[in-house]
């Protein structure tokens, strides 16, 4: 479903991203984990045709994302880490917009935003407009637009922030649901290693843009000599980051 | 605990140091640009400064010619100086006004500084000084060409133009403290605003079209002289009040001329004027900001601008352009929903129907000077219509794309070339500007009983100018695309704004120039001094549209091209 071919992105003289190179399934859950700034974002920000590679490409459906970008896209919906949305239009306007430039037809649309409201439980603010949102409310929309037409890759970044206990349990269980029965392939970058622990089928850690693990969490604990232990330990071990705190006052 | 801040601190070095952190990252900002568009700089900075050395020629020749004319000459620059100067200090106080209700009260900043151990009005001095600038640094860069051009025209000596550089910081400071003090006014009415919008709408309209047919009233054949006796023309002018003696501009250009005619203690007295109005507005906008300013930043966060529950509103469903439709209902409903837009719109819609009330005084049936003076009126409208629209495009077509802001996500990641997002976004304004061209000049060569030769030079000279105009605004907007400003006047007032404006300008005055040609042959014929080549004519016609396809055509190219490329 996804490929990733040697990918690089500099930004000047920064490496963002360095040579990463992996493939998603069908259906399959993909925890993108590292540190902050490691090269996540500008990762997912490649895959959704939002970034341009400095070398390598990256194929959707065997679509490559830049050269033939109207098939790749075609099968995927984005959800940003920060969830914008157009202030001045209603949350239903937005989700309207959604769909009608995914081509949607109307009354398609119409359905399917009722269910998609209802499963988030907003219906209640679909007349107001976004700009009066709160930052929770505003994830829910985006995951809404994102799920409205049906794609079959999902790409996420940072899906838990700003939502209460029982709506990251909701997004859990939806996301666990529409990879199991609806096979859609989920991208998703996180700092929630509980989250990754649980749900994802593959891990991939990335550190300073280099992808230094990938596989399953019995392939990353073999990678870091580690039996039985929690993600978070085999992370910092991974990443290098298991810091000695202290602090003058 | 550390020492609470004395005046000076509070008042002047805080505010300063703030300024001074905030323009740091304007150099920051050019670096972080990357070497390819810091290149692309540099033609438009030549051309910028070519607009300005043109400005500054254009005036002194005006100036010098004038003057030649005698006592109606002195009598035209006196009232025309005043007229330009009120013309700066309105559009300044406007400018000013509409950035402050954001500066102010609705930047992101703020937040940040509120949370900061900063007395409330060192935060407000610091971010009214930052508006000030914002807003007047465009004045600047268009009065120093006229007002050298006047100078240097007049002959002044140094002590003039160290007074007239004086007068001018007097008046433009004049104009921010003022738009800065009605701000407050406007930040507390923007909730009534918004609620009575259609009503007020329909009002200012409803003054406006009475205005315009009460106009018909006092047409120019009533009012102005015979224009074929040069004793009547010079009385006329000498009895012209074209600025209030109310206007700042009447103030400056008394300060000024008094001064030039050696006149100290008249031009002393004016310039005392200025001087004590600024410094009672400065002491009002303080003690106003002291007691109003964070009570009017809670209210625009918390009350004033907040978002009520409305009627379930859907979005069209076109069988037709169905993502053009989509598009264009969204835009159509941001520009509604957001009152500062749609303010900032009628200011410019104000400035337009001044400009059609001055069009209806022309003579429409002077005997043998009516062709001669409606073709040159028409003539001076090709150019003030050009920079009304190069105004239009710079509000409206300029920030078109960086009005997404950051939801500009859910447009990109859309199974949708990026030049056909493009495409969708410019293809409604180009209709939209070239049908208001069409229609404006159609209406304007009507009111002039313009010949059909000059009719039809104006028209396809106009369509083809806003053309280029539209293409050019769109392109450099689309190319240094701002995501993070959702304020179109802070847009329009940009860096990348103000160096398009200069380039349009350039692009204009050329245009003004190759029209001239025929134009002249027009007057010559009428005199009956030489023939009007209608082959001629068509041949710069010809010449001015082929340009303008193919300047559009590649502006539109290049475009395109940057933006496929660009990383979001």
């Amino acid at each position: 479903m996804l490929e990733i071919n040697h990918l690089s992105k500099r930004f000047g003289k920064l490496e963002a991203v360095n040579d990463v190179h992996l493939d998603v399934k069908d259906g399959e859950i993909f925890g993108f984990l590292g540190p902050n700034g490691a090269g996540k974002t500008t990762t997912i920000k490649c895959i959704a045709g939002l970034q341009h590679p400095s070398a390598g490409f990256i194929r959707i459906n065997g679509h490559d994302v830049h050269h033939d970008p109207l098939q790749a896209k075609a099968a995927l919906s984005y959800i940003p880490d920060e969830p914008y949305l157009y202030e001045k239009l209603s949350g239903r306007e937005y989700l309207e917009l959604v769909g009608q430039l995914h081509l949607m037809q109307h009354e398609d649309i119409q359905t399917r935003i009722d269910e998609l409201l209802k499963l988030f439980g907003i219906e209640e603010y679909q007349a107001e407009l976004t700009e009066g949102y709160s930052h929770g409310t505003r994830q829910k929309f985006v995951f809404t637009a994102a799920l409205l037409p049906r794609p079959e890759l999902l790409l996420v970044d940072e899906p838990l922030v700003g939502l209460d206990p029982q709506n990251a349990h909701l997004v859990k269980e939806l996301l666990r649901l529409i990879a199991r029965d609806h096979h859609v392939t989920i991208f998703m970058s996180t700092h929630t290693l509980s989250l990754a622990q649980e749900i994802c089928d593959r891990i991939g850690i990335i550190h300073r843009g280099r992808l230094v693990a990938l596989g399953t969490l019995a392939d990353l604990q073999q990678q870091a000599s580690t039996v039985n232990q929690n993600l978070e330990t085999m992370y910092l071990k991974l990443t290098g980051e298991s810091a000695h705190v202290q602090l003058s006052w | 605990m550390s020492n609470s801040p004395g005046n000076f601190d509070t008042y002047l070095r805080f505010p300063l140091k703030l300024l001074g952190l905030r323009f740091k990252s304007i150099p920051r900002g050019f670096k972080t640009l990357g070497i390819g568009r810091q290149v692309l700089f540099v033609p438009f900075a030549f051309v910028a400064l070519g607009f300005v050395a043109l400005l500054y020629i254009i005036t002194r020749q005006v100036v010098v010619f004038t003057l030649a004319q005698g006592d109606a000459g002195t009598s035209i620059l006196m009232n025309g100086l005043a007229t330009v100067m009120s013309s700066l200090f309105f559009l300044l106080l406007v400018s000013t006004l509409i950035t402050a209700t954001t500066t102010l009260f609705r930047s992101r900043e703020t937040i940040w500084l509120f949370g900061q151990p900063i007395k409330p009005i060192t935060i407000y001095i610091y971010k009214a000084m930052e508006t000030s600038l914002y807003s007047a640094w465009i004045m600047f860069v268009l009065a120093i060409p006229i007002l050298a051009g006047l100078v240097i025209g007049v002959g002044a000596g140094t002590l003039s133009v160290l007074w007239m550089v004086l007068l001018a910081l007097l008046l433009f400071a004049i104009s921010c403290v003022l738009g800065l003090l009605l701000a407050f006014v406007l930040v507390w009415a923007l909730p009534w605003i918004q609620r009575y919008a259609l009503v007020l709408l329909t009002v200012v309209l409803g003054i406006g079209i009475y205005s315009f047919l009460q106009s018909r009233n006092s047409t120019s054949t009533n009012l102005l002289p015979d224009l074929n006796s040069f004793s009547a023309v010079e009385q006329y002018v000498n009895g012209l009040q074209t600025s209030s003696p109310l206007m700042p501009g009447s103030w400056f250009s008394l300060a000024f001329w008094n001064f030039v005619h050696g006149n100290l203690s008249q031009a002393l007295y004016w310039a005392a004027l200025m001087l004590t109005s600024l410094l009672m507005g400065i002491e009002v906008v303080l003690l106003v900001a002291k007691s109003w300013y964070m009570r009017l930043w809670w209210y625009a966060w918390g009350n004033g601008f907040a978002t009520k529950k409305r009627k379930l509103a859907h979005m069209l469903h076109s069988p037709v352009f169905p993502r053009m439709v989509t598009l264009l209902e969204k835009d159509a409903k941001t520009f509604v929903r957001d009152t500062r837009q749609w303010l900032q719109s009628l200011s410019l819609l104000g400035l337009l129907s001044v400009f059609v009330l001055l069009l209806r005084q022309v003579p429409s049936h002077f005997k043998v000077m009516q062709a001669m003076f409606a073709t040159m009126v028409a003539y001076l409208s090709f150019a003030t219509v050009g920079y009304f629209f190069t105004t239009f495009a710079l509000r409206y077509v300029f920030p078109a794309m960086s009005l997404e802001g950051r939801s500009f996500w859910s447009l990109l990641t859309l199974p949708m070339r990026r030049s056909k997002v493009l495409l969708l976004k410019l293809i409604p304004l180009l209709v939209a500007m070239l049908v208001v061209a069409l229609l404006g000049t159609v209406f304007i060569n009507s009111l002039l009983g313009l010949p059909q030769e000059i009719a039809k030079l104006s028209l396809i000279a106009t369509l083809g100018v806003v053309l280029v105009i539209v293409f050019l605004t769109f392109g450099v907007g689309t190319i240094w695309i701002n995501l993070k400003e959702n304020d179109p006047a802070k847009l329009s007032s940009s860096l990348p704004a103000i160096v398009c404006t200069m380039v349009v300008f350039g692009y204009l005055t050329l245009m003004v120039v190759a029209l001239a040609v025929p134009f002249d042959q027009y007057f010559k014929s009428i005199f009956g001094s030489g023939t009007f080549d209608q082959s001629l004519a068509n041949a710069i016609l010809t010449g001015i549209v082929g340009s303008a396809l193919i300047l559009s055509g590649t502006l539109w190219l290049l475009t395109a091209k940057l933006f496929e490329g660009k990383d979001f």
